[in-house]
């Protein structure tokens, strides 16, 4: 046997679609009128003296028809349709005898039993012949001709007036033999017995080895199949028997209400398999939220009656194997199906293992593939998101704390040394104006003087430190050029010339200025390089030292700051700092 | 009068010295913080500690707990604590454990000598201190909710003076008038506020502040 494992994407991506219900309620407009009418015709002659008998054949005439036509909207079942829909043509010619004329009692006599054998056909090749297409095909075509070639030997040793047709009626007598065309007849009746029977067994063996939702789907025709062949045997048996026409014709009547069954069952189980599309399509409503496998391979357990059902994640390296045709996938125990879940991204989500029985409902796994598709995504997709909206939450969080830290020690600094050392000299001036006498009036004024242009000196300092004056002014080069001045470890700047929007330079600066005063006070840098490049509307700027590295984000250092004010602004940071190596901080700053 | 002082910013803590010795006030101490000043006045026996309320190192309340310390371990010791915040919560933190000899002055009025001699003087004393521009606000904000509506000028005269922390006799001296009239007036405060009457000038501060910040 060929172990068929084919690639997982390529397998899912031949679809099958059906008609949809649009055009198929069109297409039965279309053939139902006329075949209503054409088979009701048909069957003209024995409305007058057995109306129960024509009833019974022409509803199971249309009912094959509406079954076929309906199973043309299946997937993979075009076989069957046809089959049904040629069964449903060929059983009403079977009853043209009635017609007593032309060529019609001759095509009645072959017509008959590969109607039958058609639908036998249909029955046995839905959804899917166990024995493979085609020993199927060898099988009914055998069977086919076989039964052709015994109604052709019946016919040339026949005359119509033995079948109580007028001998006007068209007919191929070759060697008529009354004798031997009755043998014959017999001979066929017996054969159509023997192979009803091994057709029900062959029903009742593969009954008892199907199991899940395959059996589940197949019982409506397999109980109809098996009593379908029961009519048939009894029928064969009392034409065999030489039965009374009206014996005969109870029988028939009988058998043609009995195998409306037969498309019944069709329709039954057409049903029932959209039902279960329909509940695995309904698991994409029930499957949102998180905490996804195991309840994915609970609800497919239920949906596809596979108890043994499992969700698993992906490993990589897995050969995916849908098990088509053989039944039975290499290197797994008890012969699963292994089918890959892919996201819409191409990305492998999780495995389904399968019982290899599913693969005949190859449109059910494709169905079920898809929902635990869309709702590990989805739930992939949420939590995603969520980690996603907990960062931005840290992160803004720690912007405002750092806003405040900030305030904090732009107060602290104006409070104690600015304005302490204000309101000291105002008391010193008042205590001079107190007593004008006093004779050291111009060393005071001096006093004074020199605290004031202390206490200027260190309030420009302070608001340069809350926003560099010169940035907006000057730019970023220009400023940081000044920033490199003011430190006495040399400072390497090439940054390129021009403005790069307020929030991008301004980000920029704080990067530069606080990854170089890192660089000073903690890794004790010797020196200092400042880069940066602009592209495709991001600034790209690097700051590296020499100093001994090991640096880490989350040491306190400033560093979460950076990343974060970088971050907020719709950039990225970089921090490459192994110990005794230096430490280089790059940050793609989105820019005007 | 034997002072010592706790003062981080050396130019301020220069002007208050010199300020100090002109009203003839005694610096026997400076410190930059409040630690350094309990330690040196266990050796330098002083009359008054002048705290500034933040102090390294965490420039929170350093000055306000090395005042709670040195009032437990000295309870006759005066105590004026200098604040650049015109923070009530100071002051009712500091008269928490009893009100007397203590005091809260804002640091700019440091400048007035009258003032700072006045404070040093009250703290010295046994009285309490608590910044008139402190006060002012205070009633100010009451009388524009309305609250003061029932007591005459005179009478709101005396409530800011009692929040200052005068003694009647203070009071009596402020406001020109008879001991025995300032004491019918506090009464009348009292009835018309529904303030329980403490004798104790101690707790009388802390209850007319509280009643003035409205809790």
């Amino acid at each position: 046997m060929r172990l068929a494992c084919v690639n997982g994407a390529a397998w899912l991506g031949t679809a099958r679609r059906g008609l949809g219900w649009p055009r198929l309620l069109m297409l039965y407009c279309l053939i139902w009128p006329p075949a209503a009418v054409l088979i009701y015709l048909a069957f003209w002659p024995m409305w007058c003296d057995r109306p129960l008998l024509a009833m019974g054949s022409v509803v199971l005439s249309l009912a094959l028809l509406s079954a076929g036509i309906l199973l043309l909207d299946e997937p993979a079942q075009h076989g069957s349709a046809v089959m049904l829909l040629c069964a449903s043509v060929l059983l009403t010619a079977g009853w043209l005898n009635t017609w007593h004329a032309g060529p019609l009692p001759l095509i009645s006599v072959p017509a008959s039993p590969a109607g039958t054998i058609l639908a036998a056909w249909a029955m046995f090749s839905y959804p899917n012949s166990p024995l493979g297409p085609r020993v199927g095909n060898w099988f009914f075509t055998g069977l086919l001709a076989f039964f052709m070639a015994g109604d052709a030997f019946y016919i040339v040793t026949s005359r119509p007036q033995w079948l109580h047709f007028p001998a006007s009626a068209w007919w191929v007598t070759l060697f008529p033999d009354q004798a031997l065309s009755a043998e014959a007849l017999d001979a066929l009746n017996f054969a159509g017995i023997a192979i009803a029977v091994a057709y029900m067994v062959l029903w009742v063996a593969r009954w008892r080895r199907s199991h899940g939702i395959a059996r589940t789907l197949a019982l409506p025709v397999a109980v109809a199949a098996s009593a379908a062949c029961a009519v048939v045997v009894v029928e064969l048996a009392a034409d065999a028997a030489g039965a009374a026409p009206g014996v005969m014709n109870g029988i028939y009547t009988f058998e043609a209400y009995f195998q409306i069954g037969v498309p019944a069952a069709f329709v039954v189980s057409v049903l029932r398999r959209r039902f279960t599309r329909a509940r695995i399509a309904d698991l994409v409503l029930r499957l949102r939220g998180p905490g996804q496998l195991p309840a994915v391979a609970d609800a497919l357990q239920d949906v596809l009656e596979d108890p043994a059902l499992e969700v698993t994640d992906w490993e990589p390296g897995l050969q995916p194997c849908d098990g088509t045709r053989t039944g039975s996938c290499p290197g797994l125990p008890a012969a699963r199906l292994s089918l890959p879940v892919t996201a819409s991204s191409g990305e492998q989500l999780a495995v389904i293992r399968a019982d290899p029985s599913l693969s005949a409902n190859d449109d059910l796994l494709r169905a079920a593939i898809a929902a635990t598709s869309f709702a590990l995504e989805n739930a992939k997709l949420e939590t995603a998101l969520a980690e996603q909206l907990q960062q931005v939450r840290e992160s803004r969080l720690r912007i405002i704390q750092v806003g405040m830290a900030e305030r904090r020690r732009i107060e602290r600094d104006l409070h104690d040394g600015i304005q302490g050392r204000l309101i000291a000299l105002d008391i010193l001036l008042s205590a001079t104006e107190g007593d004008a006498a006093v004779s050291d009036t111009g060393t005071t004024v001096k006093r004074v003087r020199d605290e004031l242009a202390l206490v200027i000196s260190d309030l420009r300092e302070m608001v340069h430190g809350i926003h560099p004056a010169t940035l907006t002014r000057v730019g970023l080069y220009e400023s940081v050029r000044t920033l490199a001045e003011r430190y006495t470890v040399p400072i390497d700047v090439d940054l390129p010339p021009g403005r790069f929007g307020e929030a991008g330079e301004l980000t920029a600066y704080y990067v530069i200025s606080e990854s170089v005063a890192n660089a000073i006070k903690y890794a004790k840098a010797r020196r200092i390089s400042v880069s940066g490049e602009k592209s495709d509307g991001f600034l790209r700027i690097t700051v590296a030292d020499d100093g001994c590295g090991g640096a880490r984000i989350d040491a306190g250092t400033g560093i979460r700051g950076i990343f974060d004010r970088v971050q907020g602004i719709g950039g990225d940071a970089e921090l490459d700092s192994q110990p005794g190596r230096g430490t280089r901080v790059t940050a793609v700053i989105p820019c005007a | 009068v034997r002072v010592g002082i706790a003062e981080d910013v050396p130019l301020f803590l220069e002007v208050l010295q010199m300020q100090l010795e002109r009203i003839g006030v005694e610096v026997v101490i400076t410190a930059g913080n409040g630690d350094e000043l309990l330690a040196q006045a266990a050796r330098h026996p002083i009359d008054a500690a002048i705290l500034d309320v933040c102090l390294p190192p965490t420039y929170t309340d350093e000055g306000l707990r090395a005042a709670e310390r040195l009032s437990a371990s000295h309870p006759r010791m005066g105590i004026l604590l200098l604040s650049q915040y015109a923070e009530i919560a100071f002051a009712t933190r500091l008269f928490a454990n009893g009100s007397s000899y203590r005091g809260y002055l804002l640091k700019q009025h440091v400048g007035n000598a009258e003032t700072l001699r006045d404070a040093v003087d009250r703290v010295c004393s046994g009285e309490s201190v608590v910044d008139h521009e402190l006060i002012g606000n205070l009633v100010a904000h009451q009388r524009h909710l309305r609250k003061l509506d029932r007591l005459s000028t005179r009478e709101q005269e005396i409530l800011a003076l009692m929040a200052e922390g005068r003694s009647n006799q203070g009071m009596a001296k402020a406001v020109n008038l008879g001991e025995k009239a300032v004491e019918a007036n506090i009464a009348r405060i009292y009835a018309k506020l529904d303030l329980i009457q403490t004798d104790e000038d101690n707790r009388r501060v802390l209850a007319v502040l509280a009643w003035l910040r409205g809790s």
